[in-house]
């Protein structure tokens, strides 16, 4: 039984592969098929080269030896002539040809890779945040998102393939012309493209090894380019642990590649390669028969020989296909993530429109990550509206983020709904939720470009930038020259660029959240955890002040911000276990909130 | 510590010297690795390159027994040579093929892990001021070890068609000793001109590279995480950056493909004169009857692989050529001592005192210093506290204290020991940290804590107590050996603040004198930082502590605070001398604690 189910995955894979194939090659001919069509003519010219040379080379030795028994008249001089020079341009010819199908491939792949841009761009817009939690290879993360690349690596390998036999099509057709028998000379290359073949197998279940192993690899490796992580690993040895980490994984990931080589390789192996040389040897007897008895010329000799490599050229061809065969299941991968996959968020043209988010209302809602078992937030019902201000506070993986995230409209609920302004989730689009949210994250992301377009994304308002910038001290940040707000950031990726401290960055992650003015919602997850008392104050008091955002909502472990606020809610393990203003919660005796409210301010008294 | 490259302070002064010094280095670092390994496998690719000319040879002969009186035995001796030159093929290529493909696979993995180690270790003996330094990205020169590797792979590449065009050489010079002249005064020109154009062409790539990290940088930073690409909906604002990217990059691919185009062309016209004058002169010559057809046939067919083993021994040479730029980037750090740790040999047991004397720091020596003229002793037994805005100095001042940066100006003595005479090793292992960006690492919560320790499982669950470790167990279905960060559906992948338990509680296990903190509490709730703080105040009575916290409350606890401001230290005493001192720190309290406060005082009314 489990076989079965086996072989019927394996042949959906090869499926895959196949129409990952067509993908490939019709998206080349829709972006680039006025460069593609002089590409193949040119790869197929560049195979016929070797074969025309040959023919020359033939030349030269024929009209020799003619003269040599019949004497050398003035036609035959000027052949020799022609033929000689003929052989020069020859070869010459191939480099300017390379060259010029080098830019012409590189063209197409420039023109392709932007067009495959500009269309999978509002595809990968609309996949919900959930479609990056699932972390199977298949269906993975950016690094898939953002192979477009190996669509046109399809292509352009499929053209070399075409080179390639057009070199073998002509070397045949030159062997012909000494002897029809020699038309049995392309067989040689058949064993070794079945071996070819044969590679091919379960070759999407190693790649996904390898790229699992590479990516372990390259996230541990990780930690000795960062000034933070090396510190850590100084002090305590720990590139010691890292170290045995990284080697067994590299064992693992060899005895992959070592798998894939014994396909390839062993005694199996051999024997296509034995057929080869045998069946050049047999040309060679039967090339030197026909010599030896006057049938060929030694011209004849030469062009075979100048040609008999081509066939012994199994290693690019099967190559060729090996590669091409790995590319294919990339960009199958590429395919399924940006085109078919399961998290993409549908859109409403008759949706209704959604304004300023006055009220919202979360009705049961239970919220589950698609590889997880157990339930992030259960059956959570709660209300807010405009001029409220809630902090929600909890213990550590109580549910906290992920409810921000859900009345975001980033993650859908599992089961519920949630009601804005009466409209239930369901039928609205989750664009128009979004463009109502502005938020504060936890995890900020540090864009590499300038300070300034790290806050306003390229639409500057001087005048709310410089109220924020005020609020929140970020000339300090920059010296005090505002000419570094347009300056790039991260020296990494931009020479001389502006390096932030942790406080800092988190500043301006803040920043980015109150710039955004046309939101009528503000959720700030943790927004001062690195900031100083100073700059924490500083911040609350702006948001309190900030009549911009009509609900407003903290997530925070530092309940400095109480006297701000109009109610808590306290999650514990998913649920709401209690709401109500800072007053209300106090009085609950062996209440959640009143304990981690007194734990920390029994400190402060003066 | 095993350190393959040596430090020795050996500058690679004169660019004339840097092929060979390149040849030298990356043989020799590979030949280390896998001595016996590196012996077969040139032994397999001189094999592989001696095989063309073989063909030809065989070729040779027979063009040679045909001239001959065409008599039957003529024909068994050529059956004869193809049958000899088969089988030496099957044994040669048969047994590589059988072998040495898998054998490689497995070995080149090893030695590619190998090479990694190298490059690490050498980071890990670095000032980590290297991180801050534009002109020494430590981050590419870690990665262009790799570099080593590639280079030596070309120059095998390179040697396989030299075999293979010395050998044809040979075979030339067998039939015309005057062609083989004639050949290299053409060719030796065109290896000199293809070695230039690969170089310029490199360096102008690199002008590239840093555009297109960038534009890489870019993608990754809207594809990475959805969230705050969906809420700002800036995509198109990428994308717009990202095609301004991409405009420089084409602009210079044009310009590189220009250049090289024109260049290879003419290196082939160079190369390939030599092989055709030769040519002429054998056919000028048998028209005048001075030679035969079969001198002129040999000629031609000697000629096609002599010409071929010239222009792929150039094109090799020029990839290998081409990774010389990255090579001698990583040599350049390699043998610079320029952030080397400095290393004195007194090793320290236990640290009883630090004290700073005029201790200035900059961090990338540009007259802008983090901090300033710092004199500070602190005493085993002591549990201070660093105050201050963000950007005042505090991470600095404590990464210097535990060596991870070395002072600019001043010195610090450990126990009255200098730090430049300090065996570092001996000086690490008396600290324990928690910093304010922990790593996350991709192994088992065990090694996560433990890391690079003593394993004592008492002392794991004990010490798991005080950052809350026994809350994240529930969440990790195989306990202590649950790997941690999720990878296609292995491990788990736990919250922000469950990680910074975890690299709490790595502090807390390792036992030593002095255990520093950097707001080790960041993103934890107050009933884990409460048991935090009480850890640290009961940590013990002979061993330093050293906070750097935003959480005023709990600085009463400590027997010091020191306030920073701007890189200097502004104030310095226990909590009610700072506090009834009025002063800065009395201001960044009360601002806090009027939060708390306020609220108090109104419940009570």
């Amino acid at each position: 039984m489990k076989k079965d189910k086996n072989t019927v995955s394996e042949k959906t894979k090869d499926k895959g592969r196949l129409s990952a194939l067509f993908f490939a090659v019709g998206r080349e001919m829709k972006y680039g098929w006025y460069l593609l069509i002089p590409t193949i003519v040119l790869s197929i010219v560049i195979g016929f080269i070797p074969s025309l040379s040959g023919y020359a080379s033939k030349d030269i030795v024929d009209s020799l030896s003619e003269g040599i028994s019949d004497g050398f008249d003035e036609a035959l001089i000027n052949v020799l002539i022609i033929s000689t020079v003929t052989l020069f341009l020859l070869r010459v010819l191939p480099t300017l040809l390379y060259s010029l199908k080098s830019r012409l491939s590189d063209m197409t792949s420039v023109r392709v890779n932007y067009g495959l841009t500009l269309e999978s761009k509002p595809m990968i817009d609309r996949l919900s945040p959930l479609a990056y939690f699932k972390k199977d290879v298949d269906k993975n993360s950016h690094l898939i998102a953002g192979s477009n690349g190996r669509v046109v690596d399809v292509v352009s390998q499929i053209v070399s393939l075409i080179g390639e036999i057009a070199g073998i099509v002509a070397a045949t057709i030159a062997c012909v012309s000494i002897s029809p028998w020699m038309v049995l000379l392309p067989i040689a290359v058949i064993p070794y493209t079945i071996l070819a073949m044969k590679f091919t197998r379960s070759l999407d279940e190693r790649m996904s090894k390898l790229f699992k192993y590479w990516d372990i690899t390259l996230d541990l490796s990780d930690n000795f380019s960062k000034a933070d992580t090396v510190g850590e690993m100084k002090l305590f040895g720990g590139d010691r642990a890292i170290g045995k980490r990284l080697d067994s994984v590299n064992e693992e990931k060899a005895q992959v590649e070592v798998e894939q080589e014994k396909e390839y390789s062993g005694f199996f192996s051999t024997i296509p390669m034995i057929f080869v040389k045998t069946v050049q040897a047999l040309a060679y007897v039967w090339i030197t028969y026909l010599v030896f008895t006057g049938k060929g010329t030694v011209g004849d000799f030469v062009l075979f020989t100048s040609v008999s490599y081509i066939f012994s050229g199994y290693s690019s061809l099967s190559n060729g296909i090996k590669n091409l065969m790995a590319t294919l299941v990339e960009t199958k991968w590429y395919r399924n993530f940006v085109y078919n996959n399961d998290f993409t968020e549908s859109y409403s043209e008759n949706a209704p429109e959604l304004g300023k988010i006055t009220s919202i209302r979360l009705e049961n809602v239970s919220f589950r990550y698609p590889s997880r078992e157990e339930y992030a937030l259960s059956d959570f019902s709660a209300e807010f509206h405009a001029g409220e201000y809630t902090a929600v506070v909890g213990l550590n993986g109580a549910g906290k983020t992920t409810l921000m995230k859900l009345i975001a409209g980033l993650l859908p609920p599992t089961s519920g709904t949630i009601y804005y302004n009466g409209i239930p989730h369901t039928e609205l689009n989750l664009d128009d939720i979004r463009r109502q949210m502005s938020i504060i994250s936890q995890n900020y992301v540090k864009y590499c470009v300038s300070f300034e377009d790290n806050v306003a994304f390229g639409d500057m308002r001087g005048v709310e930038f410089a109220g924020i910038a005020d609020m929140l001290e970020l000339d300090s940040v920059i010296d005090g020259d505002r000419e570094k707000y347009k300056a790039p950031m991260i020296s990494r990726f931009n020479e001389g660029g502006l390096e932030l401290s942790e406080g800092q960055w988190q500043r301006l992650a803040v920043a980015r959240g109150l710039y955004k003015s046309s939101a009528s919602v503000l959720l700030m997850d943790e927004p001062s955890s690195a900031l100083d008392a100073q700059s924490e104050d500083m911040l609350l008091s702006g948001v309190k002040r900030d009549d911009n955002f009509g609900i407003k909502f903290i997530v925070t472990h530092r309940l400095a911000c109480v006297t701000d606020i109009t109610r808590a809610i306290v999650i514990e393990n998913g649920h709401m276990i209690e709401s109500g203003t800072h007053d209300e919660l106090m009085r609950i005796d062996g209440g959640v909130y009143r304990e981690l409210f007194t734990t920390q301010a029994e400190k402060y008294e003066t | 510590m095993k350190q393959m490259v040596k430090p020795s302070g050996k500058q690679k002064s004169k660019p004339k010297n840097s092929f060979w010094s390149c040849v030298r280095f990356s043989v020799g670092t590979m030949w280390k690795l896998d001595p016996k390994f590196k012996t077969l496998e040139i032994a397999v690719r001189i094999i592989e390159g001696l095989i063309p000319s073989i063909i030809v040879y065989v070729e040779a002969l027979i063009l040679y027994q045909l001239s001959r009186i065409s008599t039957i035995e003529t024909f068994y001796a050529c059956v004869g040579i193809i049958a000899v030159d088969y089988v030496l093929n099957l044994l040669g290529s048969g047994g590589i093929y059988m072998f040495y493909g898998r054998y490689s696979a497995y070995k080149n993995a090893i030695i590619g892990r190998k090479l990694n180690k190298i490059g690490q270790d050498r980071v890990m003996k670095m000032d980590l001021r290297c991180f801050f330094d534009d002109d020494f990205n430590i981050i590419d020169n870690v990665s262009d070890i790799g570099a080593i590797g590639s280079f030596y792979e070309m120059l095998l590449n390179t040697i396989e068609s030299l075999t293979t065009l010395v050998s044809s050489i040979v075979l030339l010079i067998s039939i015309e000793p005057f062609f083989v002249l004639f050949v290299l005064i053409f060719a030796l020109p065109s290896f000199y001109a293809s070695n230039k154009i690969a170089a310029i062409r490199e360096k102008m790539k690199e002008r590239v590279s840093l555009v297109s990290q960038h534009s890489g940088e870019m993608k990754k930073n809207v594809l990475k995480r959805g969230d705050e690409s969906r809420i700002f909906d800036f995509s198109d604002f990428f994308l717009d950056m990202w095609n301004r990217d991409r405009r420089v990059i084409l602009k210079n691919r044009l310009f590189v493909w220009l250049y090289n185009a024109f260049f290879s062309l003419l290196v082939s016209i160079l190369s390939n004169l030599g092989g055709i004058l030769c040519i002429a002169v054998i056919v000028y010559k048998c028209v005048n009857g001075s030679s035969g057809i079969t001198d002129a046939a040999l000629a031609i067919t000697v000629m096609n692989s002599v010409q071929g083993a010239i222009s792929n021994t150039s094109f090799r040479y020029n990839n290998m050529v081409g990774q010389l730029a990255d090579m001698e980037r990583y040599m350049k750090f390699a043998y610079s001592d320029k952030y080397m740790e400095p290393s004195g040999d007194e090793k320290i047991d236990e640290i009883r005192e630090i004290r700073l004397e005029n201790v200035s720091f900059s961090y990338k020596n540009d007259g802008k210093f983090a901090l300033k003229n710092v004199n500070l002793t602190i005493n085993s037994g002591e549990y201070a506290a660093f105050v201050g805005r963000n950007g005042s100095g505090k991470t600095t001042l404590i990464k210097l204290i535990c060596g991870l940066y070395t002072p600019t100006s001043g010195t610090i003595y450990y126990n009255g020991i200098p730090h430049t005479k300090v065996d570092r090793e001996s000086l690490y292992r008396r600290f324990s940290s928690l910093f304010q960006n922990y790593g996350t690492y991709n192994l088992n919560l065990r090694d996560n804590i433990v890391f690079g320790g003593e394993y004592d499982e008492n002392r794991l669950v004990e010490t798991g107590k005080y950052a809350g470790i026994e809350e994240i167990l529930p969440d990790c279905p195989a306990g202590y050996d649950t790997m941690l960060g999720e990878y296609y559906g292995e491990g788990v992948d736990i919250s922000r603040g469950q990680w910074q338990r975890v690299a709490a509680a790595r502090a807390f296990y390792r036992h030593t004198d002095v255990l520093m903190m950097d707001e080790p509490s960041s993103a934890i709730d107050p009933i884990t930082e409460r048991g935090m703080y009480e850890a640290l105040r009961d940590y013990g009575d002979a061993s330093i502590r050293l906070v750097v916290s935003h959480r005023m409350s709990y600085m009463r606890e400590t027997s010091r605070i020191i306030m920073l401001e701007d890189g200097e230290i502004i104030e310095d005493g226990t909590f009610d001398e700072l506090k009834a001192n009025e002063g800065a720190f009395r201001k960044l309290y009360d601002i806090q604690s009027r939060r708390y406060t306020n609220l108090k005082i109104e419940e009570e009314m």
